[in-house]
């Protein structure tokens, strides 16, 4: 199953994951846990950042001699609106890298961050230190004693680069030795970064089809409520005036933006190996997508269990392909391409798969109307068949008695959850219950009208399909489907819509298993009743 | 008539758990406080740029014998002047600081340029206790031996608690500024 393939150290930082997400919905409706919107909250700060720095330039005197005045005039002169603005623009700034920092660890430990999504990651990584040095350029404008420690402290770590002919430290020796220019160059940067930011964030939401930008309008108002109260509370302040002749003594910190500094003075060691250490660190971060490796999945050919329907990237036959774009569609990743046709059909284009960004998830196979993709040698043609070998074996792959066929069977997401323990040893059974049949797919979404049709057809008494909320889902919207959450008709698999008794689908946690058990009995005996 | 869509709410809960992540912005924004180095003391910045003599200064013969060959140059405007003949490079600049006789740095800084004939930059930051302190520079710009100094200053400095004190030295005037 999935949970075989996930390296250990991301298997335990996803049970924790897991449980505090688990902890939270039962604090807020799954649909409004903000653990499930830390990318959309990350663009909506980013608003708030925005239009309240928009405010704050229009004050604001770029030249060291009136930028500290500009500040204290927009916090004392204008009590409520510039004091709240200036406090939203720098708690709003920390509250960004508190939700970026999440976003990360939630990335990592629900394995988002691999194969075909590390595009994603790498422009992740630039964005957060894009984000940190915008927060340091927007330090260095108040142009008070912490824009003094972070100019001393900033300018003897590059003086350790071989790239400058002489020391940048120079310039920060007098209060006349900062000239206007530098100035105005790194009030330059602090208001271009965001466009920077504004590109990388496009790219890294590229591949993702439909992406989440925006939070629920609660979490939003929340939000929004909670930062204007602690500014009205206790309103971003400076400290004292700029003086480059004084030292920093103690000092309040921003340990979101300014951390780095305290650390090295602590640590002491020469600017060069602070050098060394954050290449290494940076370079470690950025590759981890290939460092961590899962162990090789056999290709779908050569796995042996009927009722493990196989991860792997679809294969087009060219010639059933209309260029009807359902499967584009249906793509949480963007992975298919429509080009012009390869072959002699009247039809005028083609789909071709981006092997590259394929999640492997199905959703294209399911949405095929004329079986055009397959997963290795399953395809809705073949799966009929398949459907009715797996219903007629025993779990040791021999034919099975009419008393010992299985009556219900459960299609069952492999990343939902972990029903090692409560299966028979080759996974094709519930081992209390051996009427009840599994067969693991890649996906809920993979689940449609087709595939529950032949399975009633082969014999089976009713059908159960497991998979994550919709949320949690690996594939990011394979509840979608379930509950035909697309805008085109076709593309629709609304199985609960069937309005079937004998069908049913149920949407677990992954620390759920007595649940599921509980409700696969229920739903046994409610069909026992209605027969 | 259209049915108006009920609002969930977050409910005191959800508002308690998004609370927790902004009290921890309100904190760390601005605490713990951090104490730097030095906060005891005072700190002395030795930092000037230093123009040190090239390392084959020509004399007058050799002045001569250089042009009489430069001017046997057909091209005439490459035909090069007094002033380029000898060598491109600088010497080294030898600096010595002590302080109350404590040696603080003794080491020789290296013209920039990749030709190794631009200026001499210096800068280093010492942390000193506050108070009055013995303050002695030396500085070698000329070919020397590595013990001997062209420029010297001996001075009792009052070093204030967390304040500066800049070493600075004319290139041109070759005078030390405290």
């Amino acid at each position: 199953m999935a949970q075989d393939k996930i390296p250990v150290v991301l298997r335990l930082g996803n049970s924790v994951l897991v449980f505090v997400q688990e902890l939270l919905n039962k604090v807020f409706a799954p649909s409004m846990n903000p653990m499930y919107y830390l990318g959309a909250i990350t663009f909506f700060l980013f608003w708030i950042i925005l239009i309240s720095g928009a405010y704050l330039l229009l004050f604001y005197e770029i030249n060291p001699v009136g930028a500290y005045e500009s500040i204290e005039y927009i916090m004392n002169e204008q009590k409520y609106y510039g004091g709240i603005m200036r406090s939203l623009h720098r708690y709003a700034s920390d509250g960004l890298m508190v939700v970026v920092v999440l976003h990360i660890f939630q990335t990592v430990f629900s394995d988002r961050f691999r194969n075909y999504r590390w595009v994603a990651w790498v422009t992740g990584v630039i964005i957060l230190i894009l984000i940190w040095l915008d927060g340091i350029t927007g330090y260095f404008l108040v142009w008070d004693m912490k824009a003094q420690m972070l100019s001393k402290s900033l300018s003897e770590l590059l003086d350790a680069l071989p790239f400058f002919s002489q020391p940048i430290s120079r310039n920060f020796i007098y209060n006349t030795s900062v000239s206007p220019t530098l100035f105005f160059v790194i009030t330059f940067l602090h208001i271009t970064i965001p466009s920077a930011l504004g590109v990388m964030a496009w790219v890294h939401c590229m591949r993702i089809s439909k992406p989440l930008i925006n939070p629920p309008r609660q979490v939003a108002v929340a939000i929004v409520a909670l930062l204007v109260g602690i500014s009205l509370v206790k309103p971003a302040s400076s400290v004292a005036p700029l003086d480059m002749m004084s030292m920093p003594g103690k000092m309040e910190i921003d340990w979101f933006y300014l951390f780095p500094f305290p650390l090295v003075d602590m640590i002491n060691i020469p600017a060069s190996w602070v050098w060394i250490l954050l290449t290494a660190g940076f370079t470690l971060f950025v590759l981890l997508p290939w460092l961590i490796k899962s162990p090789p999945k056999p290709p779908a050919s050569e796995v042996e269990k009927p009722h493990i329907i196989p991860m792997g990237i679809p294969q087009l036959e060219v010639d059933k392909c209309t260029g009807c774009n359902l499967c584009l569609e249906s793509c949480p990743f963007e992975a298919i391409n429509v080009i012009p046709r390869t072959d002699s059909s009247d039809y005028e284009t083609q789909i071709e798969i981006v092997d590259e960004r394929c999640a492997q998830s199905g959703f294209c196979v399911a949405a095929c109307p004329t079986h055009a993709l397959t997963i290795g040698d399953f395809s809705k043609t073949t799966f009929g068949q398949k459907v009715h070998e797996i219903f007629a074996a025993k779990g040791t792959g021999e034919e099975a008695d009419d008393e010992d066929r299985p009556e219900i069977m459960v299609y069952f997401c492999e990343r939902s959850m972990d029903l090692s323990a409560v299966l028979t040893p080759d996974l094709s059974r519930f081992a209390e219950n051996d009427a009840v049949a599994v067969t693991v797919i890649p996906c809920i979404g993979f689940l449609n009208i087709a595939i529950i049709e032949s399975t009633l057809e082969s014999g089976a008494k009713g059908v159960i399909g497991v998979g994550c909320r919709s949320l949690d889902c690996h594939h990011r919207e394979g509840r979608c489907r379930t509950e035909g959450g697309f805008s085109t008709e076709q593309v629709r698999f609304p199985v609960e819509e069937m309005g079937r008794e004998d069908v049913k689908v149920l949407l677990v946690s992954r620390f759920g298993v007595t649940k599921l058990l509980e409700d696969i009995d229920e739903f046994i005996d409610s069909l026992k009743e209605e027969s | 008539m259209r049915k108006r869509r009920k609002i969930k709410s977050l409910g005191i809960g959800g508002i308690i758990v998004l609370a927790l992540p902004v009290i921890l912005v309100l904190f760390l924004s601005s605490k713990p406080f951090y104490e730097f180095r030095g906060s005891e003391g005072s700190g002395l910045i030795v930092a000037f740029k230093a123009i040190t003599d090239k390392s084959h200064i020509c004399t007058k013969e050799e002045v001569e014998a250089f042009l009489e060959v430069q001017s046997h140059n057909e091209r005439k405007h490459l035909r090069r002047r007094a002033n380029a003949c000898g060598s491109r490079d600088r010497v080294p600049l030898g600096l010595l600081v002590r302080l109350d006789g404590k040696v603080l740095m003794d080491r020789v800084y290296f013209p920039s340029g990749l030709r190794r004939d631009g200026n001499t930059f210096v800068f280093k930051k010492f942390f000193v206790s506050a108070g009055e302190h013995k303050l002695e520079v030396a500085i070698r710009d000329t070919k020397k031996g590595l013990t001997e100094y062209d420029h010297t200053l001996s001075k009792t400095v009052d070093f204030k608690k967390l304040k500066f004190v800049v070493l600075d030295f004319d290139p041109v005037t070759k005078e030390f500024r405290l």
